[in-house]
């Protein structure tokens, strides 16, 4: 159990939410006035490492306020070195970007250039927040990035470019519009918003599409989740909410009225913006991976993992014998008749065998969970790996060998070998090798 | 569990009038059941969507909306995770909408931090879950750093 692992009561003792940067010696309140600017650099670096996790991200960003000082500590400590930076974790990676200094802005690059390098997404967001003219090419490059949260901060960037390069926008158009079928909805919604906001407004079809999502995978609300992402933003763009109501199933009478006055709005700003007539204008056909799931058998296993490295894979077997992959609207593959509750049972066999252990590692930016819905598809029982940056040998019971074979036997059969290729490296850098079966 | 649970669900069709003294999204329901030693059993009880705390774009300084203010001091009842990075047996913990947050920082917008009391304690839950207390709303700083924004002083539902 997590609980007894060594060593791990120091990390527990900062990490945990609540209980903030009370570290001996660190400052109080009132006595950082009196430190001298390198000493305070020293104290923001140690907490944006070891503080409580909300306070880390504050604590880089009272660095920029530092200016020189803690501009010249990072370059000291870090250029040339990205373990080092790793290990100074992703809230301190992510300011770099935001230093108005070139050779900070080429170490988030130099980051971000690095596939092992577990903080990819927070380099680019930084460098996004200050995106300049010149960085426009790499941030295109970044739309084709294998980690969505990286090609999600890429639009990000295209869009700080434009501010200073308005040419980017014709450049980035092709991309954007291929971003609107990413596997990804967050990529969508950030794609979508940065067509509007260079005259594609057809593309708020995306988010609207967004609102009548109530999908779930287990026991994540992930459809709730997008409606209320999508409904902030659309609300910038489109006035306000019309009265719709994320907290409420998207078929509640009063959010079907509020989703028709929001069509229309989008309808009529995507007219004007094509330049048709209202009457004429045809709103576009959505992939299907952008459209709302169709209601579907409920899952009765699945597995979820997410690495820092090398990204997220959501795979769920149906009670149909389907084979789902992704979240929202999924793509579907037919297995065998019985095949998927073959691949549950070994599932099965593989927590029997571990006993009750059911965490496995520590607490960090990578998961590797299993789920066997025996009783109800949102109150599954849960096998959890869980670790940081930093490999833990022999984490996997080799219990669940069976289970994830049988599982990429299918994917190859299914998905094709590339998607199987995606998901082992996912799995092992995680859980680490896959022992033999 | 389960059958805790099915009481749970039970309950929300029961008394789920629509409530709107947040200005939208909550629910009133009463209860004299299941109700924290430290609060009124009288007294009513929100259903509040932990989404709808944690998905304002807030960062330290601003002020929280107006309509998630109106909650502050009212006794609610939250969905949601605990964040992954709990570990060990904890009097208090960051319920979250998601458990994993993998790929940005954690924010002192997005949890809400759980005090079970000066004598409870849990241990990490991997599965969705309800607390039912009193949310209290509003930037607690240490060190000159906010360290919650929200906090529930209450118990497991």
């Amino acid at each position: 159990m997590i609980r007894r692992i060594a060593g791990f009561v120091a990390l527990l003792l900062v990490c945990t939410v609540g209980v903030a940067d009370r570290a001996a010696g660190s400052p109080q309140r009132g006595q950082a006035a009196k430190l001298a600017p390198a000493e305070l650099v020293e104290r923001h670096l140690q907490t944006a490492r070891a503080g409580a996790l909300q306070v880390r991200s504050q604590a880089a960003g009272r660095l920029l306020t530092l200016g020189d000082v803690a501009r010249d500590r990072l370059l000291e400590l870090f250029a040339g070195d990205l373990d080092a930076l790793a290990e100074q974790g992703q809230e301190t990676v992510e300011i770099l970007g935001r230093f108005e200094d070139p050779r900070l802005r080429d170490l988030a690059w130099s980051a971000l250039g690095d596939l092992d390098f577990p903080w990819r997404p927070a380099a680019l967001r930084g460098l996004a927040r200050e995106g300049t003219a010149a960085d426009g090419d790499r941030f295109l490059a970044g739309l084709r990035d294998p980690l969505a949260a990286v090609r999600a901060a890429a639009v990000t960037g295209i869009e700080a470019v434009a501010q200073h390069d308005p040419s980017i926008a014709d450049r980035a158009r092709p991309s954007l519009r291929a971003a609107l079928a990413d596997e990804d909805d967050r990529v969508r919604r950030a794609a979508a918003f940065a067509l509007d906001t260079f005259g594609d407004a057809d593309a708020l079809y995306w988010p609207l599409a967004d609102l009548e999502r109530d999908d779930r995978w287990f026991e994540l609300e992930n459809g709730r989740a997008a409606r209320y992402d999508a409904l902030r933003q659309l609300a910038t763009r489109l006035g306000d909410t019309a009265g719709y109501r994320p907290e409420k199933d998207p078929d509640d009478p009063e959010n079907r009225t509020a989703w028709t006055v929001l069509e229309q709005r989008i309808r009529e700003r995507a007219a004007r913006a094509a330049g048709v007539e209202l009457d004429a204008y045809e709103p576009p056909q959505l992939p299907p991976v952008a459209r709302p799931a169709a209601p579907m058998p409920p899952p009765i296993a699945g597995i979820e993992v997410r690495s820092c490295r090398r990204g997220e894979f959501f795979l769920a077997l149906g009670s149909d014998d389907t084979l789902r992959i992704g979240l929202g609207n999924p793509a579907v593959f037919q297995l065998a008749p019985g095949r998927a509750a073959q691949l549950a049972a070994l599932l099965g066999s593989g927590y029997a065998a571990v006993g009750d252990e059911r965490d496995f590692g520590e607490p960090g930016c990578d998961l590797e969970v299993y789920r066997v819905a025996s009783e109800s598809p949102t109150r599954p029982s849960h096998l959890r790996l869980l670790k940081g940056p930093a490999p833990i040998p022999g984490l996997r019971p080799d219990a669940l060998t069976p289970f994830i074979e049988a599982l990429r036997h299918d994917l190859v059969g299914t998905a094709g070998p590339e998607v199987a290729e995606r998901f082992t490296a996912a799995l092992q850098a995680v859980g680490g090798p896959i022992a033999p079966d | 569990m389960v059958k805790r649970n099915l009481r749970f669900a039970a309950a929300l069709v029961a008394f789920a009038p629509l409530f709107s003294a947040a200005g939208g999204p909550a629910h009133a329901w009463s209860t004299a059941r299941g109700v924290p030693s430290s609060l009124d059993a009288s007294e009513e009880i929100i259903e509040v969507d932990l989404h709808q705390l944690t998905s304002i774009a807030w960062e330290p300084g601003d002020e929280v909306p107006e309509e998630i203010q109106r909650l502050n001091g009212r006794r609610v009842v939250l969905r949601g995770f605990m964040h992954a990075s709990v570990a060990g047996d904890q009097r208090k913990f960051p319920m979250v909408t998601e458990a994993c947050q993998c790929t940005a920082s954690l924010m002192p917008s997005h949890f809400v931090e759980v005090d079970l009391g000066p004598t409870a304690r849990t241990g990490p839950r991997t599965g969705q879950f309800e607390v039912v207390g009193r949310l209290e709303i509003g930037a607690v700083e240490e060190d000159g750093l906010v360290v919650s924004l929200y906090r529930l002083k209450g118990r497991f539902y």
